[in-house]
């Protein structure tokens, strides 16, 4: 098998789908010390066949000396029996050496990226905690870019690597009875016949490959099709990790999900589905949706709405589509509803019905509470749940005041942010009482994803957090927009513009001159 | 090729204990230490969605189980050799040179010494209610 063709990828890695907490959570968890210690044993091993090669030829010399085979037909043939395992074993020794290298290696690639991803995570949580909003910087998709490359490198070097895994033709000893002059006894264990023969086959190690990657953003494909190529099976990420992206969404969003579940994946959907909406733009509305009755999906076919987060069914009551419970019919105006839709075609909540705080445009299904019934309760990390993610714009364009765009934002939180910003501030707010007052609850918080990095890196992650777990209510600051976790401003659906409550001004207007004098050239003003 | 010219059975029984004690001390030690760690399997990529990480991975289960598989071979190649060579010296001792000369004859003790070799894995690797203590 060594001389066969080797596999250097499963399939072609759409890392565009992978956002810098994703990457991270791809490499965090790396055991060095498991794999090293591998290493370790392969290299003995090679030198364990090599030792037992050196005493095989030390024997056989002393066995021919005994028994010459040039002179005994029956010593040739046990010498050739001999002379065939020494040959075996110094290709052991040389291919568990090669296999030794080549894990190194591929090591060595995972963990270069480890720690090239480590400190851009960390700068990502920094600049997933100031107060520029990303989409005016772009700060987070440069670092995006940064742990992409270094995710691809390290890639290219595990590709170099893997041809070096040698996997060895099995090895026999058959003493076959070509003659016919003797007769073997049957042996039912090697099927009978003339010949016997020693196998390892079966006694070996038989290992698992793990293999629960991170799943890509939500809409995203894990990969790049290669027209059929290599993609598929079992183990594409796509089977697994777009259901997961979609539970992810759906459970943290409280009736984020609208926009992310296409297909079985439960991923899709995305697409375009994060454009602005435009002010004073009059979308065609959607037909009445009657409480108790299934929500009609023009895309047809498995675009359900996700009820636990799959792509599965349709579950036409969604929390979060109708904030006051049901009972009227979805108000027009949901003007992303033919792109963000997706596939889906599931009726979106009316722009009306946007938290306070929120910036035009900006995707609804990113704000946890904005359609949840309960509120905070339901969401107590908006962003954490939000899965239009980057599918709704892959470029990473700001997109102005787009929702979308930064939508992609609250997708690359998917669980990463549900921890970092929902979680953490979530905790913080428990502290300061706002829980009750929220009506949150903790068991409603978003699950943490299995992939997920257990902490924050760097050492002052969750101290930030703690020491500003508000920001400025109200201002779109990315502590609000983003890690909802700690937004006070939760959507109440009885006062949807309300805002905090604020402190005393510390500018004041002058009281002297009450007259305003606004010069010359005004229109209006004589003179 | 005349057989029979010319042979020292305390060679084929030296030949017998020295290749069953180094391989015992060499490579079964060795595979035995290193099969520790090995047993963990694959220990990367477990979360990495990268296509030539999934296929890392698979290529090393794959050498894992086919290079583990193939010293296990060896040993039991090993130990068989050195019981046919010890028994070559039997048959040479017992019919006083005659029936171990001929090639033929080799094989058959090859081939003994091949199932006596699957008996004793059977036993310590068969079924527990027939599996042997060691």
């Amino acid at each position: 098998m060594s001389g066969d063709q080797v596999l250097t990828s499963s399939w072609c890695t759409n890392w565009g789908a992978y956002n810098t907490p994703r990457l991270w959570g791809m490499v965090a968890n790396e055991d060095d010390a498991t794999g090293r210690s591998q290493v370790s044993a392969w290299r003995t091993l090679a030198g364990s066949v090599r030792s037992q090669r050196a005493a095989l030829l030390s024997a056989r010399a002393d066995l021919v000396a005994a028994w010459p085979p040039e002179d005994n037909e029956s010593a040739a043939a046990f010498v050739t029996e001999l002379d065939i395992l020494i040959k075996r074993l110094d290709t052991a020794s040389a291919d568990a050496d090669t296999t030794a290298s080549g894990l190194d290696n591929i090591l060595n690639a995972i963990q270069t990226a480890k720690t090239t991803i480590q400190p851009l995570w960390e700068k990502y949580q920094d600049k997933h905690n100031d107060i520029v909003p990303s989409w005016w910087d772009d700060a987070e998709d440069e670092i995006d870019e940064k742990a992409r490359t270094a995710m691809i490198t390290a890639e290219r070097a595990v590709e170099d690597a893997v041809v070096q895994l040698k996997v060895p033709e099995q090895y026999e000893l058959v003493i076959s009875n070509e003659n016919n002059d003797l007769t073997y006894p049957s042996n039912p264990n090697n099927g009978g016949g003339n010949g016997s023969k020693i196998t390892g086959s079966g006694r070996g190690i038989e290992a698992v490959v793990p293999h629960d990657p991170v799943p890509p953003l939500p809409g995203q494909d894990p990969t790049i099709p290669d027209n059929g190529g290599a993609g598929g099976g079992d183990d594409n990420p796509g089977d697994g990790s777009g259901g997961g992206s979609g539970g992810g969404s759906a459970v943290g969003g409280g009736g984020t999900g609208i926009s992310t579940p296409t297909g079985s994946s439960g991923g899709g959907g995305g697409g375009t589905g994060g454009g602005p909406d435009l002010a004073g733009v009059i979308n065609p509305g959607q037909p009445p949706i009657v409480p108790g009755e299934s929500i009609g999906l023009p895309g047809g076919g498995n675009a359900g709405l996700p009820t636990t987060g799959g792509g599965g069914g349709g579950n036409p009551l969604l929390p979060g589509l109708l904030p006051t419970g049901g009972g009227g019919p979805i108000t027009p105006g949901a003007s992303r509803l033919p792109r963000g839709a997706g596939s889906s075609g599931a009726p979106r909540p009316s722009s009306a019905a946007r938290p306070s705080g929120s910036v035009i445009g900006e995707s609804e299904t990113g704000r946890g509470g904005a359609g949840n019934p309960s509120g905070r309760a339901g969401n107590p990390s908006g962003r954490a749940g939000n899965p239009s993610g980057r599918a709704g714009n892959p470029s990473g364009a700001p997109g102005g005041v787009g929702g979308g765009a930064r939508g992609g934002a609250g997708g690359v939180g998917g669980g990463a942010r549900g921890r970092a910003g929902g979680g953490v501030r979530g905790r913080a707010g428990r502290v300061e009482g706002t829980e009750g007052a929220r009506g949150g609850s903790s068991s409603s918080r978003v699950p943490r994803p299995s992939w997920l990095p257990e902490d924050e890196a760097g050492p002052n992650r969750r101290a930030g957090a703690a020491a500003n777990p508000a920001g400025m209510a109200g201002a779109p600051g990315r502590n609000n927009r983003r890690a909802r976790g700690d937004d006070s401003q939760g959507f109440d659906p009885d006062n949807p513009w309300a805002v905090a409550e604020g402190v005393d001004p510390v500018i004041l207007p002058p009281d002297d001159d009450p007259r305003n004098d606004p010069g010359p050239n005004v229109i209006g003003r004589r003179g | 090729m005349a057989d029979g010219v010319r042979v020292e059975t305390d060679g084929l029984n030296k030949f017998s204990d020295q290749v069953q004690s180094d391989t015992t001390g060499t490579l079964g030690s060795g595979y035995s230490r290193a099969s520790v760690d090995l047993s963990a399997g694959v220990a990367f990529g477990a979360s990495n969605a990268s296509g030539a990480v999934h296929a890392a991975k698979e290529r090393y289960r794959e050498s894992l189980r086919a290079s583990t598989e193939n010293v296990v071979a060896y040993l039991d190649a090993a130990h068989v050799l050195a019981a046919a060579a010890a028994k070559v010296a039997k048959a040479m001792d017992d019919t006083d040179g005659g029936a171990a000369q001929r090639a033929s004859e080799i094989y058959n003790l090859l081939a003994t010494a091949v199932d006596e070799s699957k008996q004793r894995r059977a036993e310590l690797d068969g079924h527990p209610t027939t599996r042997r203590a060691v």
